[in-house]
């Protein structure tokens, strides 16, 4: 992950110190629901404080082409560019705090009154720390990533397999319009329009495939959770971001069982 | 003791869970205050003394760019008000001979005279067993979370709420468009987010301190922004305001050894 712009202040630094374990009157704070944090606690891991990294960037302007389906790499760039940087920033925070990872991490784009192209990405989640040590962390010595649940995470430990990152791909496209033409041929009939189906495949498949070679990046098994989401942000109807997210996994153990589940019906609406 | 029938605003399955772990509702709790965050500070001034030389591109080299400062004021007059709001429940539930407030619910919306109005709703309870806590604890959890945790040997502490709010000088240039420019961070924004964050995360840390806590599980984190005329003598301009709320239980442990009953994996049939 691109690490420019993860410098910390001085001062942030000093209060992370703090709350590094073992230091008297050491509390962590976390950003967990208590069913996550009864779980990591159960999974063997000690919530160290809560992690988080913002980026307020301003998006350039890109225009596709009227008829033709096209990826505006530009504002792909930078939908990538801001989510790594708040990505970096939350992760040397934990990095910090000598975490092992970091759990239950949301990334999120708030759009914010100072302009309709400006939004801040920020990323939060808990850092935490295995209790009997281990190797907990990725191959290049940083700290785990990842936006599984507390439940998500404590069942996958129970399998036998680990979180190595959070990996994303993004892809902004531009949608051609249908042609006069086009338009005019298939009125009243039932027909598919090729062209937007091509580009909606066209689209999710870059996205995708940059998930995926993020993944391949940190050596990981594969990716679970994905998340494939299609955001409209402010580019008018024929401009969408599909963005991918997952967690990228790999096996700790050859057992992969979990006990049996009890069925419970349930009482609650 | 209440006479006759207590209210509360928590469902079956809370009540339930509530009764299964020795707590049971006394009647429902609130409080409120409605003030006026302009009114009540004075100061809160951006501190940039340097000409409006237009923002970072257009401004000369010597021209140092505007920093972020913290806005004391604001904060402890935003705090007080949160905390008069809980503070008035607190009452309530002492009157009820409560033990403490589970599902507290925060509510922050505009009054329709002016001002803002800070709420605070949840249901007092009340041990059956002979344990008690000497001050009422408040907890914005859900009844079942609230008995997941005395489960598993913590008991909530208290409700915390960090908040912290910060300015900083615009420096922005509304003459030019920025839809012309460049995929770029904006790093005076970026800068004023992420110290209201961080020094809300930081308040709600000395809060946990001071209550005694060993950590505290958040649920909400929310930053809201705002622009007002920069305070600063003979000066035009605006001041971006950026407060950054994080509103949690603090927690702490009871009892000490196994780490309690081990997760049971059930699969829903509905």
């Amino acid at each position: 992950m691109d690490s420019s712009g993860a410098e910390l202040s001085a001062e942030a630094m000093a209060r992370l110190n703090e709350l590094k374990p073992g230091k008297p009157g050491a509390i962590f704070t976390s950003d967990m629901s208590v069913n996550e944090f009864l779980l990591v606690r159960h999974a063997g891991f000690r919530p160290l404080g809560m992690v988080l990294g913002t980026s307020v960037y301003q998006v350039g302007l890109q225009l596709g082409r009227w008829s033709r389906n096209q990826e505006l790499d530009k504002l792909s760039q930078a939908m990538y560019h801001a989510r790594e940087l708040a990505m970096a920033r939350m992760q040397t925070e934990a990095d910090v705090l000598g975490a092992d990872g970091i759990v239950a991490v949301r990334l999120k784009v708030e759009r914010k009154e100072w302009a309709s192209d400006i939004a801040e990405f920020v990323a939060i989640g808990t850092a935490v720390k295995a209790e009997s040590g281990g190797q907990w962390r990725n191959h290049r010595n940083q700290p785990f990533t990842s936006d599984l649940s507390g439940q998500d995470f404590w069942t996958l430990l129970q399998t036998g397999y680990t979180p190595v990152g959070m990996v994303m791909g993004t892809c902004v496209y531009h949608v051609a319009h249908r042609t006069v033409g086009n338009v005019v041929s298939s009125i009243g009939r039932n027909t598919e329009l090729t062209q937007y189906t091509q580009a909606l495949y066209n689209a999710r498949e870059l996205a995708m495939q940059r998930m995926r070679k993020e993944a391949e990046d940190l050596r990981a098994e594969g990716i679970v959770g994905v998340q494939l989401s299609q955001l409209n942000h402010t580019w008018g109807s024929h401009t969408t971001e599909f963005f991918a997210i997952g967690t990228a996994v790999r096996p700790i153990r050859d057992d992969h069982t979990i006990p049996d589940p009890y069925f419970v019906l349930g009482l609650d609406a | 003791m209440t006479e006759g029938a207590y209210t509360s605003n928590i469902t079956v399955a809370e009540h339930h869970a509530l009764r299964a772990v020795g707590f049971a509702p006394v009647g429902l709790v609130m409080g409120n205050y409605v003030f006026n965050l302009r009114d009540t500070t004075t100061s809160g001034t951006c501190g940039y003394t340097q000409p409006d030389a237009g923002d970072r591109l257009f401004r000369p080299a010597s021209v140092v760019a505007p920093v972020v400062r913290a806005a004391p004021e604001m904060r402890v007059a935003a705090h007080d008000a949160h905390e008069r709001a809980v503070n008035h429940m607190r009452q309530e539930c002492r009157a009820l001979g409560g033990d403490g407030v589970v599902a507290v619910e925060l509510t922050t919306r505009p009054f329709p005279f002016g001002g803002t109005e800070f709420l605070a709703v949840g249901t007092a309870v009340r041990a059956t067993g002979a344990v008690r806590s000497p001050e009422p604890f408040l907890s914005d959890l859900s009844g079942q979370d609230f008995a997941k945790l005395i489960e598993a040997g913590w008991v909530p502490c208290g409700l915390v709420i960090g908040l912290a709010v910060v300015l900083r000088h615009d420096d922005s240039n509304p003459l030019i468009p920025r839809r012309w420019r460049d995929n770029a961070e904006i790093r005076g924004y970026t800068e004023l987010a992420q110290a209201a964050r961080t020094a809300a995360r930081d308040q709600i840390r000395h809060e946990v301190v001071r209550l005694g806590g060993a950590g505290v599980v958040a649920r909400a984190v929310s930053l809201k922004l705002s622009l007002q005329l920069c305070r600063m003598p003979q000066r035009a301009g605006h001041d971006r305001l950026a407060e950054a709320i994080v509103v949690g239980t603090a927690i702490t442990p009871f009892r000490h050894g196994g780490p309690g009953t081990p997760p049971l994996p059930v699969m829903r049939l509905r």
